[in-house]
């Protein structure tokens, strides 16, 4: 427990003053914010209901391409860099060592996922807190934002979690990081398997693949405002699986 | 073997050994995948069947040593271990997820509980389940084998399984409460486009204009279908309708009276009334008209009257039948329109319930409210023409309107109503709720000869009406629920507003969606059909388009694409610059 | 306190260790010889706990390396070979972070400590990017030490470091071989000579000899060699061959502007070499044993 915290510690500081970190938050942020405003003003112009969630599917959507910068070098920079040997050594069961940096990618990205709150603020300040007047404010759910929110942050511990999986599945962090975005990105695809012509994929596939898709568990309860035990339970299953997995990687290593 | 080394360089026996192991490997590994697909025991997957154990026997005769390393070995031991560890954390997760399915928990977290089913809705389910028991006690007295149930079917393309799957979180809450065996069943319409036809399935989805499905609601034997009724989207509401129109179908009656140059039901033009009518009998409302003058009651059967736009006064004897009816717990709804000519009759001056006239007297004398002689103007009308009526103030807290959504209704050529202040003992065993104002800036133009479409009307201080405008109340008796009988009343100084060309306009767009709405509230509420569909919706604000200046705009593009970004890249940019001085 | 029965590494086909065993008792400094790629940095690795053996036992202060890894890792304090740290933590930083790894309370006190036993006190604000090698060296050998552990592995700790950091280094480890198990290895032998209580070489995987450094240095004695140097007009291919065919001589070879004869078991040739020698014509300037250092020891043994 006390080596977790050690370990979380130092990856949390190693985020916030590495300039890789800043610069993955910039470009999330800017590609958040053209979205977010060009989605505003259409909507405003077509006269739409507003969509609260819409930021959040879209960071969701960036996380398959992000996260697996996040997590490519905490074990494949390690072991190609060689610090690996030194921190194998300390005496620390492996399993601290794989959670403590999960936490701390987890972190950083509660971090970013905190600053799209900026969005949600914005788009209330134009519906809910909107100065009244006519026409007349439209209003967004803020208890179906806060399920998106609990629901992404959930997706975002699977992302990197499966993410920290492949880092320790291999030495480069190239590799770890293609890797982790074709697993991560065919996982969230499989939501939306339905597109595939019945001729290539059968239906009984397309429902299977929705099943482990990582989107599926968001997309239809969490950012509709529903918490689903059994949406909730498939994340922290596929973070303890993940995490587990990862943990026997890294385990391999004195025995391999 | 020296001719052979000459051809392939380095050739070993345990080279060959190795080729064989995984030759053989990779042949099992497609028996496999062969069989699994094929999920039978044919040829190719024989043949590959031998040639794997093949090969891995030539592995085992030429390099017997190999096999037994391997096997002792510390990484097969450890491999082997954390691979079945591995197995085992993800059958547990998955039976976890099974689990987790089954205990159906889901937290409603929005706040319209968009996705919570209330006790109300289970009392319907109920009712509905209890009607079934009887139905089908009587076809087994009858000697007549009967599997009656009822089912959810929702119809999903595979593009639309996400919507599936939400529709799912709400459907699976009535299967969850039924106590006869609701099932949940989802198609794929094109996969079952007999059933969905069956079914009546249409749903276009490129102006969102949703005619029938994805969701019904479906009565069987068996597997035999007996009727289907239309739910639309998966909302609470939605379903209680569908249930409620199964359950109570041919329960309620209303008579549309004729006989007083009232408006024409049948009329399906714009300025017809044949929306209204229409909107009744999809919730299984019997619709008729009735003329007082050929009954000499007006009869048991009706749920409620509706005197919709008369132009001619109601004489005594009509008005005694009413005051009968209204007695015996009866529920009526009056539209009247403003005492002068209107375009549908210019020959003749409207003259119903002119303030002294019979009806209007009944009306005072025993509910303390009365049509005044008015048109009711608003000079701050944001419409082209002062008389038609917008910024209507509705009263939710009206028992009428109480889910009424909040969504922008017109009235046009309005006349407004007389509250009693001081009630007598007789008007005092009624409540009187306002449920509709006309805007703060309107008042009641008397001057009814001088007014005439186009012409500006002008407030006189001494003849016209200040204050609060009421163009809609209702009246019901104190302490209703505990009356023998529960007469209910609804007065509204317009009928304009129920006319086709505001709930259902000819060229198909949608209407005003505040009459359709409140109109549909009128009927439930008088009819008592509100009282079983008792859903607490609130005010819908959310269903509002968004609306934002260009000025609140360009903040927001300011904040979001440049301060927020630049922020972060300062930040990054400061600690980097730190960090090199270190 | 370090305890090696028949280690075993193979890489695939490679053998990189070839059942080695070999012991340190409590406070002796072992020196671990043999030239690059002779499984020095292999063993110190199993004995860490960072790779596992393949066959054999290792056992640290009485754990198994690894059946009882934690334990073993618990009491070890390792400086690999090309430390690697961090090198976006400040050196204080890191070694805060190693101690606190280690479970250490009084952390800041302990880094500074040991920082100023290594002499990088002065850089402890200092990231450690910025450091030179042996600057690096010196923390890492801190982080080993942070946590003042009963053994110490050192994994080549001079390797790159400029001699006067060398000799600092050696004062360093000397002392602390007081209260601590050392083992540390090199390919430098003279700092192994000066260092070292007991000394093992290993050469492709395999122990070539083990002992105190002048135990050693008696056993390679044995051998006579001699070394003169000669004055004179002579022709070196007939001198050697001339000294080749004298008696008890196995052989002889040009060394450093003279030449070293080799006895054949032990007999004393240098009366005769210097006979012939003279008989030649020749001045003999200089005639005496070779002196042997474990760089000699450690070609002799490695050679074969």
């Amino acid at each position: 427990m006390r080596n977790i915290w050690t370990i979380f510690k130092r990856e949390i500081r190693q985020y916030f003053v590495s300039p890789i970190a800043y610069l993955v938050a910039f470009a999330v942020l800017l590609l958040l914010g053209l979205s977010f405003n060009t989605d505003l003003d259409y909507r405003v112009a077509n006269q739409l209901r507003p969509d609260a969630t819409l930021v959040l599917s879209n960071f969701a959507f960036l996380m398959v391409f992000f996260a697996p910068l996040l997590t490519m070098r905490l074990f494949a920079e390690e072991a190609r860099e060689g610090t690996l040997e030194l921190l194998m050594t300390m005496p620390t069961r492996d399993v601290d060592l794989v959670i403590g940096k999960f936490l701390g990618a987890w972190v950083y990205y509660c971090v970013l996922l905190a600053l799209t709150l900026v969005f949600e603020g914005a788009l209330l300040s134009i519906t809910n807190f909107g100065p009244e007047g006519f026409p007349l404010r439209s209003r967004v759910d803020i208890g179906q934002i806060i399920a998106a929110y609990i629901g992404i942050f959930l997706y975002g511990g699977a992302t990197i979690a499966i993410g920290l999986m492949f880092s320790a599945m291999t030495e480069n962090q190239i590799v770890a990081a293609f890797l982790s975005m074709a697993v991560l990105l065919m996982l969230w695809v499989g939501d939306i398997a339905g597109l595939v012509p019945a001729s290539i994929l059968s239906t009984e596939v397309v429902e299977a693949l929705r099943v482990i898709s990582l989107q599926s568990h968001y997309s239809s309860s969490f950012l509709r405002g529903l918490i689903v035990l059994e949406d909730m339970y498939f994340y922290i299953a596929i973070m303890v699986v993940s995490l587990f997995v990862t943990t026997r990687l890294v385990e391999s290593r004195r025995w391999r | 073997m020296s001719f052979i080394q000459r051809v392939i360089p380095n050739f070993t026996i345990r080279r060959v050994a190795h080729t064989a192991a995984i030759l053989g490997s990779i042949a099992l590994l497609a028996a496999l995948i062969v069989y699994l697909s094929e999920s039978a025991l044919t040829t190719p997957v024989f043949v590959l069947l031998v040639i794997g154990l093949g090969g891995l026997s030539i592995w085992l005769v030429l390099a017997p040593d190999e096999l037994r390393d391997w096997l002792m070995g510390r990484q097969v031991y450890y491999g082997i271990g954390s691979f079945i560890l591995t197995l085992i954390v993800i059958a547990i997760a998955t039976v976890g997820y099974s689990l987790a399915v089954e205990q159906n928990v889901i937290i409603d977290l929005t706040e319209t509980q968009n996705y919570t089913i209330s006790q109300p809705s289970i009392n319907v389910l109920e009712n509905i389940e209890n009607r079934l028991r009887v139905l089908s006690a009587q076809a087994e007295s009858a000697g007549i084998e009967s599997d009656l149930h009822f089912r959810l079917v929702g119809f999903y393309t595979r593009e639309q399984l996400r919507d599936q799957k939400s529709a799912e979180f709400l459907l699976r809450q009535y299967v969850e409460a039924s106590t006869a065996g609701l099932r949940l069943e989802f198609y794929d319409p094109d996969v079952n486009p007999l059933l969905a036809r069956q079914f009546g399935y249409s749903v276009i989805f490129d102006n969102t204009q949703i005619t029938s499905g994805p969701i019904f609601l479906a009565l069987y034997d068996g597997d035999q279908l007996l009727t289907v009724e239309n739910i639309g989207e998966p909302t609470e509401r939605n379903v209680q309708n569908a249930m409620l129109r199964i359950s109570l179908a041919g329960e309620f009656k209303v008579y549309f009276i004729q006989g007083q140059l009232e408006a024409d039901i049948t009329i399906e033009s714009d300025v017809g009334y044949s929306a209204a009518a229409l909107i009744l009998r999809e919730r299984g409302i019997l619709v008729d008209t009735l003329r007082l003058q050929d009954v000499e009651a007006i009869p048991e059967d009706a749920t409620a009257i509706v005197i919709l736009g008369a132009q001619a006064p109601y004489s005594q004897a009509q008005v005694d039948k009413i005051a009968d009816y209204i007695e015996r717990g009866g529920r009526m709804l009056v539209l009247a329109d403003p005492p002068y000519a209107d375009s549908r009759d210019s020959t003749l001056p409207n003259r119903f319930m002119l303030e002294g006239d019979s009806f209007n007297t009944y009306l005072w004398e025993t509910f303390g409210v009365r049509f005044r002689e008015n048109l009711v103007a608003d000079p701050a009308s944001s419409a082209r023409n002062e008389f038609i009526l917008t910024g209507l103030r509705v009263n939710t807290g009206s028992p009428p309107l109480r889910d009424f959504q909040n969504v922008p209704m017109v009235m046009t050529l309005a006349r407004s109503l007389d509250i009693v202040e001081q009630p007598t003992e007789k008007q005092a065993e009624y409540v009187r709720s306002i449920m509709i104002l006309a805007a703060t800036s309107a008042f009641g133009e008397r001057n009814l000869q001088v007014v005439d479409l186009g012409n500006l009307s002008e407030f006189d201080p001494n003849v016209d009406d200040a204050g609060d405008q009421v163009l809609a109340t209702a009246i019901y008796r104190v302490n209703e629920l505990e009356q023998e009988v529960q007469p209910r009343i609804i007065l509204i100084g317009d009928s304009d507003w129920l006319a086709n060309l505001y709930i259902s306009p000819e060229d198909g767009s949608d209407g005003v969606l505040g009459n359709i709405l409140l109109w549909a509230n009128i009927a439930e509420w008088l009819t008592g059909y509100a009282d079983l569909a008792e859903i607490d919706v609130a005010s819908r604000p959310d269903l509002l388009p968004l609306y934002a200046t260009s000025k609140e705009l360009s903040r927001i593009q300011f904040i979001t694409l440049f301060i927020l970004p630049s922020i972060v890249l300062l930040v990054g940019g400061v600690v980097w610059v730190v960090r090199q001085r270190i | 306190m370090i305890e090696v029965q028949g280690l075993v590494k193979r890489f695939g086909d490679f053998t990189a260790l070839n059942h080695i065993s070999f012991k340190a008792e409590e406070g002796e400094i072992l020196g671990f010889l043999g030239p690059n790629g002779a499984g020095k940095t292999t063993t110190m690795r199993i004995l860490t706990g960072y790779m596992p053996p393949t066959d054999g036992q290792a056992r640290v202060a009485g754990f198994d390396v690894f059946e009882q890894s934690l334990q073993v890792r618990q009491r070890i304090g390792y400086l690999p070979e090309l430390v690697r740290l961090y090198p976006d933590m400040t050196v204080r930083g890191y070694v805060e972070f190693v101690a606190e790894m280690r479970g250490l309370k009084n952390r800041r006190q302990r880094a500074e400590e040991v920082l100023e036993m290594v002499g990088m006190a002065h850089r402890a604000k200092s990231l450690i990017r910025t450091l030179s090698k042996g600057m690096r060296q010196r923390v890492g050998l801190a982080q080993a030490l942070v946590h003042n552990p009963p053994v110490l592995i050192l994994d080549e700790p001079t390797i790159g470091l400029d001699p006067q950091q060398v000799a600092e280094l050696r004062t360093i480890i000397q002392q602390l071989g007081r209260q601590h198990t050392i083992m540390f290895s090199t390919h430098v032998l003279t700092e192994a000579e000066q260092v070292c209580d007991r000394v093992v070489i290993i050469n492709r995987g395999n122990i070539v000899a083990e002992g105190r450094p002048d135990e050693l240095r008696e056993k390679v004695q044995d051998n006579t060699r001699v070394f003169v140097r000669i004055q004179g007009r002579f022709d070196e291919k007939k001198l050697l061959n001339m000294l080749n065919t004298l008696n008890g001589v196995e052989k002889s070879e040009a060394f450093q502007g003279g030449f070293v004869v080799t006895a054949k078991n032990n007999v004393e040739i240098r009366p005769s070499l210097a006979k012939a020698i003279l008989e030649q014509g020749l001045n003999l300037l200089e005639l005496r044993p070779l002196a042997i250092t474990l760089e000699d020891i450690f070609l002799e043994y490695t050679r074969q």
